[in-house]
């Protein structure tokens, strides 16, 4: 074959033929005359000759043979070479999207490659003239694409232009069409050139220019500075980067970074340390202190975060925040705490907080109140197991209000209690808050034992600043009061003597009384046997007249005579005035008085001396009945009251008499009071009622006149009940 | 005149004279004696009216002389006599009245006319 190729290259085929056609003259011309030589016999000759001319054509056959298969095998294969790189060229284009055209200017015919037709959506082989292909494109790129073909036609300019094309099926794409003129004589005959769906690629660039426009928008909006650093030096820095450092963004690119920090060692420790941070992959971060363009100097929390691990030549992107607010506002939060733990631990208050009843933490006020020795003793302790027991209802409601949300007195007063079991007041200011959904409750919490002392002493001092006032407004009155205390000592010790009188006379009056009458009769019977004229009838009248007045004095005396109050009874009120109403009708004198009784039936007893009651009753009905001219009517009435928790039975005597007046009122109980005529009255009776009460615990009101009708007097004895 | 028969009982002597001389110069036949044991042989000699008795005497009282003289003498009518208008007398008037006497609520020393209104008034019941 190599034979061949040197032939093929060295000769052409007229060559090989000229050769071929004297290389066989000569063959068989020579041949014949050397064998002529040799063969004289004709027979060997005519042997020799055939067989040499068959190896001849033998030869010349297989020549021929190799010849022509070379031949045919070159245009196979270079069919097939040919066609592989036609589907090659098609397989590209189709991958590429790109296809080739072509367009004869004299004729206006177009010649599209299969791919140019795919990228139109028109059937391959369809004929295209030169309007139907421009009015492929979108009308506003018509204009630019026929100016770049006029002047491609006009000036042989190239052109190379990415406009939107719309394809038969509607579809809008965007083609990527180039053209190169080919020129014949200087004169432009053909246009040629390709054209590419680049739709997928300008979508992803619309796609990148969004996405890049918003990264713009979102670095410039940040309040976070960001930088790309790579070797230390700024590749680009957004706005809050160029605000927080004082360079304009201009200035920054390509700027060393050390001149952010305040020193040189801070520089270079950053570095280290990101460094080695970066190595493993890892994002850096740091709380830094750096430095302005002014000189500022402030701090920030820098993160830092390698662009492409594989490639660190690639450099890191920083985000750098200022955190001299945050700082600050840390300070003041550590300031404000450790003031506020210095007031908690010092406050001579207790403080104590709570949660569910549990404590929580406490001061060491609290601490020392309630006798704990530290924090970890009390932490976990129920609240109740600080209040005395007697409190515990209270707290509970207090505690059951609380968590259902209604509103509980936050200033009270409780008993509390010590770990040792001491009781003692306190005053609970207790107030909740809310942290992460759990409630707490904090108390302060106050000893007042000394303060509810001092509460007493201020209220006596109070007291007596106010009794000094009332002493001094109501000096008079006092004065008064003396003078009536002066009065009934005086009293009570003419009592003491009356009683001894009373006693005394007790005994003796029956024997005055019995001789007294004896006179007076004798000497009333004289006095009627005699005249006016006669000089004894003067003598006996006066003996009469002080007879007379000696039995009312001994009268009187002897009521004072009253049996010991041993001789205590039970005695049923309404069965004493009925007997005392039987007895007395003597003393109700005159048939102007009537007596209206109003009993409550099943009084309670009450136990007393019968004859002293029974005198009350007498000289109440004899006041009532001497009180009364005519229609007189005297109520008599009785029940059961009860008066500051003490049951009384009460015995109400109300006449229609003249009443009793406003300035004797006071002096009614009076010993030796009266407003009886001169020699009627011993002004003895009331006080004799007054003492027997007394005497009995039992109590008496006067009113005069009663308040239901407008004259009279009412009587009200109370004598205490026995169940 | 008048022929009924009173007795007086009462250990004051002048009572009894002021008895006698009131009553009698009514025209009564007034005795009178210082006791009650005097007075119960007194009423079984005589037939007598009307006897007064004192409350408080020497010996028996008053109530009991009542008693023992109404059991002698039981048509006489006793009346209760009294030292004093004393309210304690109530319950001895009512013994008085328990123990077959009466009261004319007559105490010591009489109203004017007092004591010949009671004579008359308790022979008028008698009667």
């Amino acid at each position: 074959m190599n034979l061949f190729d040197g032939m093929k290259n060295k000769l052409g085929p007229f060559r090989i033929v000229v050769i071929y056609a004297a290389i066989s003259f000569f063959y068989i011309y020579f041949s014949d005359t050397v064998v002529g030589m040799f063969a004289r016999d004709p027979k060997v000759f005519t042997a020799i000759a055939i067989t040499k001319g068959s190896i001849f054509v033998l030869v010349t056959a297989i020549l021929l043979y190799f010849l022509i298969r070379r031949d045919m095998l070159t245009i196979i294969h270079s069919q097939k070479a040919q066609q592989k790189s036609d589907k090659l060229l098609r397989d590209t284009g189709r991958t590429a999207k790109i296809g080739g055209w072509e367009i004869e200017l004299s004729t206006r015919i177009i010649y599209w490659t299969e791919e140019i037709y795919r990228i139109h959506e028109v059937e391959s082989g369809v004929p295209i003239d030169f309007d139907m292909a421009i009015n492929f494109f979108a009308p506003e790129s018509r204009p630019v694409l026929l100016e770049a073909i006029r002047r491609a036609t006009a000036d042989g300019a190239p052109y190379d232009l990415e406009l939107p094309l719309i394809t038969a099926q509607g579809r809008r794409l965007w083609v990527r069409t180039t053209a190169q003129p080919d020129r014949v004589d200087g004169r432009v005959e053909w246009l040629r050139g390709t054209l590419q769906d680049i739709t997928d690629r300008k979508l992803t660039q619309e796609r990148v220019h969004k996405i890049a426009n918003e990264l713009r928008v979102t670095l410039d909006t940040v309040t976070a500075g960001i930088s790309h650093i790579k070797d230390r030096k700024i590749e680009w820095a957004n706005k809050a980067h160029s605000e927080l450092f004082g360079y304009s963004i201009g200035e920054m690119y390509g700027m060393e970074t050390s001149l952010f920090y305040p020193d040189r060692a801070s520089f270079e420790r950053l570095g280290q340390e990101s460094n080695l941070q970066f190595l493993d992959g890892k994002t850096y971060s740091t709380e830094i202190e750096m430095c302005k363009k002014d000189g500022t100097r402030f701090w920030c929390n820098m993160t830092g975060r390698q662009v492409d691990t594989a490639h660190p030549a690639e450099g890191a992107i920083w985000v750098i925040q200022d955190n001299t607010e945050r700082r600050r506002s840390d300070e003041l939060l550590r300031e404000n705490e450790a003031k506020f733990r210095v007031i908690f631990e010092n406050s001579r208050d207790a403080i104590g907080v709570s949660k569910k009843g549990i404590h929580y933490f406490a001061n060491p006020a609290y601490l020392k109140l309630f006798g704990f020795k530290n924090n970890e003793e009390i932490v976990g302790r129920s609240i109740f197991d600080s209040i005395a027991p007697s409190h515990h209802q209270a707290m509970i409601n207090r505690t059951e209000l609380r968590s259902n949300g209604k509103s509980v007195e936050s200033f009270y007063e409780a008993r509390v209690m010590k770990v040792d079991g001491t009781e003692f007041d306190a005053e609970f200011n207790v107030s909740t808050y809310l942290i992460k959904d759990e409630i707490y409750s904090m108390a302060v919490i106050r000893d007042i034992t000394n303060r509810k002392q001092a509460e007493r002493n201020a209220l006596e001092l109070a007291v007596e600043k106010a009794a000094a006032e009332v002493a001094t407004q109501k000096a008079v009155e006092l004065a008064l009061a003396y003078e009536k205390l002066h009065k009934t000592q005086a009293m009570l010790i003419q009592t003491e003597k009356l009683s001894a009188i009373g006693t005394l006379s007790a005994g003796v009056a029956h024997e005055l009384n019995s001789p007294l009458a004896g006179i007076l009769e004798l000497a009333r019977f004289y006095l009627d046997h005699k005249n006016p004229g006669d000089r004894e009838y003067r003598d006996l009248k006066q003996i009469v007249e002080a007879g007379e007045h000696m039995s009312k004095i001994i009268k009187g005396l002897r009521d004072f005579s009253r049996p010991s109050a041993e001789e205590n009874e039970k005695l049923n009120c309404n069965d004493l005035i009925e007997k005392m109403l039987e007895f007395s009708q003597r003393i109700i004198s005159g048939p102007d008085v009537h007596i209206h009784k109003d009993f409550e039936n099943d009084l309670p007893m009450f136990k007393g001396d019968k004859n002293q009651i029974q005198q009350i009753i007498l000289n109440l009905i004899s006041n009532a009945a001497d009180a009364m001219q005519k229609n007189g009517i005297l109520k008599i009435s009785t029940r059961k009251v009860m008066v500051s928790d003490t049951r009384f039975v009460e015995m109400e005597f109300k006449d229609n008499g003249c009443g009793i007046s406003k300035e004797n009122q006071l002096k009614i109980f009076d010993p030796f009071f009266t407003t009886k005529e001169q020699g009627k009255g011993t002004g003895l009776g009331l006080w004799v009622v007054y003492s027997i009460i007394k005497q009995h615990n039992g109590e008496i009101l006067i009113e005069s006149p009663p308040v239901d009708q407008g004259t009279g007097t009412l009587v009200k004895v109370r004598m205490p009940a026995v169940s | 005149m008048s022929t009924e028969n009173i007795l007086v009982v009462d250990d004051e002597r002048i009572i009894g004279t002021a008895f006698e001389t009131a009553l009698g110069d009514k025209g009564y036949n007034v005795d009178s004696v210082l006791n009650a044991e005097e007075a119960l042989i007194a009423v079984t000699k005589k037939k007598y009216d009307l006897v007064f008795i004192d409350k408080t005497m020497p010996g028996m009282d008053g109530i009991e002389a009542c008693r023992e003289i109404k059991k002698l003498s039981p048509e006489s009518i006793a009346v209760f006599m009294t030292g004093c208008f004393d309210k304690h007398n109530i319950i001895k008037e009512q013994q008085f009245v328990d123990a077959g006497g009466r009261t004319y609520y007559l105490y010591k020393p009489f109203a004017r006319g007092e004591l010949l209104e009671v004579v008359i008034k308790a022979l008028s019941e008698k009667k």
